[in-house]
């Protein structure tokens, strides 16, 4: 099991500014979850980071997990490649407790992984990450023209368009034809 | 990546934060790209045409501004009709030997298309070539700017343009321009808000054949000139229509402190009468400055026939006169 937890050390529970040092609340220990990818690898992370994903946070909000519950019982996301959930923990982890910043420049530069990065980012509701990389995402066409932004998102043209269309007319057509088919057969 | 199989929320955010030229240019690359595109909610755009000899452009932003500081246009040419030059790029179009009116008019229904669901979608055009059959009308025409006119040519154009809102007259300077047609002043100007820079002729020239609302000149300015219109507005002299004139002194002119020396007996009292002086809301995406205007300072004339008040304010740039009703001045 691999681990990216960043120290032992709990996160302090964020005390009203006015109160006075000596009757400050004694620190409450942080609470830990697990959750792996599509490579299986287990990710250990704080619920003060998950807090920035809405699903996670909602799926723990009343669990109420022991230590012991919550490392036997990993949040499986087998969609999402490990690599990619390795970067949003790493994220989460970094911007744990902390408003986040107006800019990321620490987000992926190669298309493809940031492209599996929006998905996840999307997919586990991490607002504001998913706001850098859309931003990121825009600024990769920013002064292009049409042919250059077709080739870097990968946009058909209205031939490949129609093609792949009369393609789809097609399989639909034989596959009803297939199952009109298969019924005249099932009902001899 | 494949931009299509994001899911349509993420596209939106996407496409949240990318400046409108290049939408425009996602809008080009396919049909279905233009289908997705035109189902956002876009905040309020500004499109400008510009037609100049042989060639035609459109920039995303104040139609008004002069072409030196827009940052990106799309140029069309005419000795090249097979796409718009962007900066050092090319972006091609097919053209099916289009010719230049009907670019134009693709592009236009193209971009009305995309923006169908603008919260607002103003369209502009600047008129600079002095051959004004290189101009293609543009319909639903929001704001028009001229370098170069004729009375009647302006006259024609306005009677087909009733969706115009503002009308932009840019004077040139005799030294550069001395061709005396050039500088005519149409009739009737029958346009809701005008704004003119002057140096050929003065505001009261303008003002004397404005129908619509609100005034706007720029250009040097003498005290009889605004001493000629307080008495001319007494005497019903211009639009009944009349809400507000703004003039500005060209650079380097100002006005005397005793331009309203004259008034001075009536001075606005602000513990009584209004503190500003507001536009109507649709106005103020046309006007140079929307206000409010406070009326510190102000003096005031009023007109016996309707018993209406002409509001006067000066700084040593910029003069105001404010039309207003009796009734909204002195509440009971």
């Amino acid at each position: 099991m691999s681990s990216t937890e960043q120290g032992t050390s709990s996160a302090a529970p964020a005390e009203p500014t006015t109160a006075p040092e000596s009757a400050a609340a004694p620190e409450v220990p942080e609470s830990f979850y697990y959750v792996h990818g599509k490579d299986k690898v287990v990710h250990k992370v704080s619920a003060g980071a998950l807090q920035h994903s809405a699903l996670i946070h909602g799926m723990i909000s009343n669990l109420g997990y022991t230590e012991e519950q919550a490392k036997a019982n990993p949040f499986p996301f087998e969609n999402i490649d490990g690599d990619i959930l390795q970067m949003v923990v790493d994220w989460c982890n970094q911007h744990k407790g902390k408003p986040t910043p107006p800019e990321d420049t620490n987000l992926p530069k190669q298309k493809e992984k940031l492209f599996d990065l929006v998905l996840a980012v999307n997919y586990l509701e991490i607002k504001e990450l998913l706001t850098y990389c859309c931003k990121q995402v825009a600024m990769m066409v920013k002064g292009k023209s049409p042919e250059e932004i077709r080739e870097i998102w990968m946009i058909p043209t209205d031939a490949e368009d129609e093609a792949a269309e009369k393609e789809a007319k097609k399989r639909a057509g034989k596959e009803a034809a297939g199952e009109t088919a298969a019924a005249a057969g099932d009902a001899k | 990546m494949r931009l299509l199989q994001y899911p349509r929320l993420v596209r939106e955010e996407i496409f949240s934060n990318m400046e409108y030229e290049t939408i425009f240019s996602l809008s080009l690359t396919s049909r279905n790209l233009l289908k997705l595109l035109k189902q956002s909610k876009w905040k309020p755009i500004e499109v400008a045409f510009v037609f100049d000899w042989r060639k035609f452009q459109i920039h995303f932003g104040d139609s008004t501004a002069p072409l030196e500081l827009i940052s990106k246009t799309f140029d069309w040419y005419d000795i090249f009709p097979y796409g718009f030059f962007c900066g050092q790029q090319v972006h091609k179009l097919e053209t099916k030997g289009e010719s230049r009116e009907e670019i134009v008019m693709r592009m236009y229904n193209h971009i009305s298309e995309l923006f169908q669901k603008c919260q607002s979608l103003t369209f502009g055009a600047r008129i600079s070539a002095s051959d004004t059959s290189y101009y293609v009308p543009i319909p639903s025409l929001n704001i028009a700017t001229f370098k170069v006119w004729t009375s009647k040519y302006l006259t024609t154009f306005m009677k087909n343009h009733l969706d115009l809102k503002l009308l932009v007259l840019e004077e040139q300077p005799t030294k550069i321009c001395s061709i005396k047609r050039f500088r005519e002043v149409p009739d009737i100007i029958n346009i809701r808000n005008l704004r003119v820079v002057c140096f050929e002729k003065h505001f009261l020239a303008y003002m004397r054949n404005f129908k619509g609302v609100n005034a706007y000149f720029c250009g040097p300015t003498e005290a009889y000139q605004i001493r000629n219109f307080v008495y001319g507005w007494l005497n019903g002299q211009y639009s009944e229509n009349l809400n507000l004139i703004h003039i500005e002194q060209e650079d380097g002119e100002r006005f005397g402190p005793d331009l309203l020396e004259n008034y001075r007996q009536n001075q606005w009292d602000l513990n009584k009468m209004p503190l500003e002086y507001q536009l109507d809301e649709g106005d103020k995406y046309y006007t140079q400055f929307p206000g409010p205007f406070k009326m510190e300072n102000a003096v005031y004339v009023q007109r016996e026939s309707d018993g209406k008040i002409l509001s006067l304010q000066n700084t040593s740039r910029v003069f105001i006169g404010c039309v207003w009703n009796h009734e909204d001045v002195f509440k009971e």
